[in-house]
């Protein structure tokens, strides 16, 4: 009896020592550094209470970083779910070439976002890129000298951009395995009572795909929480600091600057946004799912 | 008698609404078209620079290449390293999938099929790194590793991937084996089979779909990931295919004909394999999405 006590313990403990080794004892020993002033190296530090999390909401740099962060998080989840689901509706019926459509506009985001951030700086390119060249031959003079990644008040919208183009076939087949889940007599009903597409879209469609909109909206928020590749490829956090994310951030602060406390403390800082952020959201989903279902 | 007095005039203008039915499947072609467009001429673009000469590519930069030149993709297969790199992702992709998938279903075996008291309790323990950003723990743990001697090393790598991965496939997994009868493990038990055989025989086998779909994204996760491999892999030898590629920029910033080229050698092997495999690698991620 003792024995089938122990058994499923011998089951779980390999699974509990990688989540204890990687996630819960880093996260506490991570609160402990936020609260010194190491810097990684050297074996003398001193403990300075809060005054890393205070720098964090004090400093211009960071104000900065934050507000880019916040323009990320709104550029990139209303364009692309507005994308994802505009794309999904076209892809709901069969047709021919719908796989293919469907494999197309998914590919980039299989492919490595170094390997996206390098070829859009390509792209981009004023002397030798392709969209600056493609817009000359079409006459858009003014548009075609636009610095998209040296500009700093261009250059955040074109990492939004880019970033779209990435992962909206992402946001598009979560929603149409939330569209196709949806009852198809629902729509045979509403056509015989003659309603047209766009009646069938916004009664049936948009209400009834609510689950994968939460699933969307939660997954592309923390998602440009934690942003850090593409600007760290296409940008580098630059020009100044116009496109630098919170992640990027943590990574100069701890790694280049070697100010691991500080560091720490705002990589904390982005677990707590991104705890508040997927909190609220669930919570507002949730009673907006209940309200129509 | 509402319906029928509704039915007649849907019924009736047949070849109009065939016609606006074909109208509109042409706008759907037109759209569609041009998305898929925007999706490939990048790679398009990739793949006609790295086929020029570099002089090619300084005078007439959006033109087609002039002549056909795979001089850049032997320049590029020599100098870069790119099969070692290639290699080091393989291993690292391949050492935290076989670690989490195994650890992974272990647990989920032991919460849905062991019955025993606080299986509720550990299945919520397991999802809880999914609400932590991989930047808050990276700091604390390249520290541990530095103490440890894990730093640039594969099995540090697969040990990270394996616990990113864990909450997936213990979620996952659940959900699939709650499906499983009851019946089937317990008649097995009273045969006198141990549970360990009991998962090995009988349930993982039935786990297949869920196993493939886990490959997919996790596997997916660990090949592309490049802020981890920063931190933790600085030498040479052993790092991985991202890193190798924002190295060689590095290295050979101004001349873009070298750059696409290692990127095509990168990002190949994973076009090939989702032209095969594209079916599968789309569903997995929404079925992913849709249980995480």
């Amino acid at each position: 009896m003792k024995h089938k006590k122990i058994e499923p313990y011998l089951f779980l403990i390999p699974a509990i020592l990688l989540v204890l080794f990687i996630y819960l004892v880093p996260f506490i020993f991570s609160i402990v550094i936020s609260l010194t002033n190491w810097n990684g190296i050297s074996r003398s530090f001193n403990f300075v209470g809060i005054k890393n999390y205070i720098e964090i909401f004090q400093t211009k740099e960071l104000q900065d970083v934050l507000k880019n962060n916040l323009i990320y998080f709104v550029e990139i989840v209303t364009v692309q779910n507005i994308l994802g689901i505009f794309l999904a509706v076209l892809l709901q019926e069969k047709f021919k070439g719908k796989n293919f459509f469907r494999a197309v506009l998914f590919l980039p985001t299989v492919i490595c976002t170094v390997a996206i951030g390098f070829i859009w700086n390509l792209m981009l390119d004023p002397v030798s890129g392709f969209v600056p060249g493609m817009l000359s031959t079409l006459g858009l003079e003014k548009l075609s000298k636009v610095l998209w990644l040296a500009d700093s008040k261009v250059a955040i919208h074109t990492i939004s951009l880019v970033n779209v183009w990435q992962w909206v076939g992402q946001s598009m087949v979560i929603y149409l395995a939330g569209i196709l889940s949806i009852d198809r007599s629902l729509y045979e009903a509403c056509s015989i009572d003659g309603a047209g597409k766009g009646a069938k879209f916004w009664k049936i469609t948009l209400p009834l795909m609510a689950p994968s909109l939460t699933i969307n909206i939660i997954v592309t928020t923390i998602g440009t929480l934690k942003i850090y590749d593409l600007p760290f490829i296409m940008t580098g956090g630059g020009p100044g600091h116009a496109t630098e994310s919170l992640a990027i951030n943590v990574y100069t602060s701890a790694f280049v600057y070697s100010r691991m406390g500080y560091g720490t403390a705002i990589s904390i800082a982005l677990f707590v946004f991104v705890l508040i952020v997927s909190l609220i959201q669930l919570i507002i989903m949730r009673r907006r799912e209940d309200a129509v279902l | 008698m509402s319906s029928v007095t509704k039915a007649i005039p849907y019924q009736e203008p047949k070849e109009k609404q065939k016609s606006k039915k074909d109208a509109y499947s042409v706008v759907n072609y037109i759209i569609l078209s041009a998305f898929s467009l925007i999706a490939l001429v990048p790679f398009f673009i990739l793949v006609i620079v790295s086929l020029k000469t570099r002089s090619d590519f300084m005078k007439h930069p959006l033109s087609l290449p002039s002549t056909l030149n795979f001089q850049n993709y032997v320049t590029v297969f020599t100098r870069s390293s790119i099969v070692r790199s290639f290699l080091n992702s393989a291993v690292i992709t391949a050492g935290s999938l076989v670690l989490e998938l195994f650890v992974g279903t272990l647990a989920s075996y032991a919460i849905t099929k062991m019955n025993f008291k606080r299986a509720g309790f550990f299945a919520a323990l397991f999802l809880i790194p999914m609400i932590f950003p991989v930047q808050t723990i990276t700091i604390p743990v390249y520290v541990i590793y530095k103490n440890l001697g894990l730093l640039n090393s594969y099995i540090g790598m697969i040990i990270i991937y394996a616990a990113i991965g864990i909450p997936m496939v213990v979620f996952m997994m659940t959900s699939f084996m709650k499906t499983i009868p009851f019946q089937i493990s317990e008649s097995a038990k009273i045969d006198g089979a141990s549970h360990f055989v009991i998962y090995a025989r009988l349930i993982m086998p039935l786990m297949k779909p869920v196993i493939s779909t886990l490959t997919v994204i996790c596997g997916l996760t660990a090949w592309n990931d490049f802020y981890l491999p920063q931190i933790m892999l600085t030498k040479t030898t052993l790092k991985t295919l991202p890193l190798k590629i924002y190295d060689f920029f590095g290295q050979y910033t101004s001349d873009w004909t070298l750059i696409c080229t290692c990127i095509v050698y990168v990002i190949v092997p994973i076009i090939i394999l989702y032209c095969f495999l594209q079916r599968n690698i789309i569903d997995g991620v929404a079925a992913g999405a849709v249980k995480g």
